[in-house]
């Protein structure tokens, strides 16, 4: 494997460390006074998973595939991120459910038509971001929209619904966000984050020159979102042993 | 993509979710109504430190008589309030208790009580 240059390794760990940190926000966020009781090492567990889940999708928004200031490495790497995030949230939340619904199989309740509505808006965020993962997939991407601004467009849209969705379920079910202040600050993240997409959109900062860029970073992306995930994997199972009481 | 079929799209879209939206909401009212509620393991034993009207608030205001079934389920205004106002009825004195490091009842596992 070709070793990396000194500059471009620490940029990488840098902003790996800036990644993680925006991923675990959710955890230190969950952590603060006054904290919600423990149920059981898998139930919160997996509702940290569900968060994390929800935290990658946020960064989506940050991450959305265009080349950023920081790290000053070329497109194709901003464009792996953005799959690769995408991925991870899949991934996540495919264990916030599968836990959940192997550890308790009533919840199976809440999945059907006369479940709470926050319920139901998870389940639609679910499909929704599962939707817009395979259809991002370039083999269906190009079947389904010849035009890549058509997908660009409706991409876009869907990803607003599935977090606005996803966040009005992990407000109303009052899991780790009990308090007002909590829901307050998990609020006004979310409107951080797509006040910055739409800044990025509609009033796109003048980049680095493309001739300043790092190049053959396109395969950092993984390792670094691989790296984040398995130590925020870590981090969550950690903190769900540690919050049940002996 | 120029801006007149980006708004026409966007039209199309809302106006398909919006008939959809009603229409799965007219079914899940639909539902409500008719859909069994499941078992409930309740022990006044395991409750006797609570005061009576705590629950059987009808005691005090008049709203009605009988089990809690009989207004909460069967009054149609009360039906699509039912499963949140339970849920967080009971869930909400048990996570109090068990933040104050008390003994309380389930938090959340559906099994402890649902069985």
């Amino acid at each position: 494997m070709e070793k990396l240059p000194c500059r471009r390794r620490r940029l990488a760990l840098r902003f790996f460390a800036g990644l993680s940190a925006c991923l675990a926000l959710p955890i230190l966020l969950i952590m603060q006074m006054p904290t919600a009781p423990a149920v059981g090492v898998v139930w919160d567990l997996a509702n940290l998973l569900g968060y994390l889940a929800l935290a990658c999708c946020l960064l989506l928004f940050v991450y959305a595939g265009r080349p950023r200031h920081f790290p000053p490495f070329s497109g194709r790497f901003f464009a792996n991120l953005h799959r690769d995030l995408g991925y991870i949230a899949l991934l996540l939340l495919t264990a916030h459910v599968g836990l959940l619904l192997v550890s308790e199989p009533l919840l199976l309740e809440h999945l059907k038509p006369a479940a709470p509505m926050y319920m139901l808006a998870g389940l639609v965020a679910s499909v929704i971001l599962l939707i817009l993962v395979v259809s991002s997939i370039p083999h269906w991407r190009r079947r389904i929209w010849p035009d890549y601004h058509h997908f660009r467009f409706l991409h876009a849209l869907l990803a607003v619904a599935c977090v606005a969705l996803a966040c009005w379920h992990t407000l109303e079910s009052h899991f780790y966000l009990n308090t007002g202040i909590k829901a307050w600050i998990g609020a006004l993240v979310t409107l951080t984050v797509f006040a910055f997409y739409l800044r990025g959109r509609y009033f796109p900062q003048r980049s680095a020159q493309r001739q300043s860029r790092i190049r053959d970073t396109a395969l950092y992306s993984r390792r670094i979102v691989l790296g984040s995930l398995v130590m925020l994997f870590i981090a969550a199972i950690i903190v769900a042993v540690v919050r049940v009481p002996v | 993509m120029s801006n007149a079929r980006k708004a026409g799209l966007l039209g199309l879209l809302a106006a398909f979710l919006l008939v959809l939206s009603y229409a799965v909401f007219a079914w899940r009212q639909a539902v409500l109504h008719e859909r069994p509620l499941l078992p409930v393991a309740f022990e006044h034993i395991d409750h006797n430190t609570e005061p009576c009207a705590v629950c059987h608030h009808n005691f005090v205001d008049d709203t009605g008589g009988g089990a809690c079934y009989n207004c909460h389920k069967l009054t149609p205004e009360l039906v699509p309030e039912m499963e949140r106002m339970f849920h967080e009825f009971c869930r909400g004195c048990h996570v109090e208790k068990r933040a104050h490091g008390g003994d309380s009842g389930p938090l959340r596992q559906c099994s402890l009580c649902h069985h």
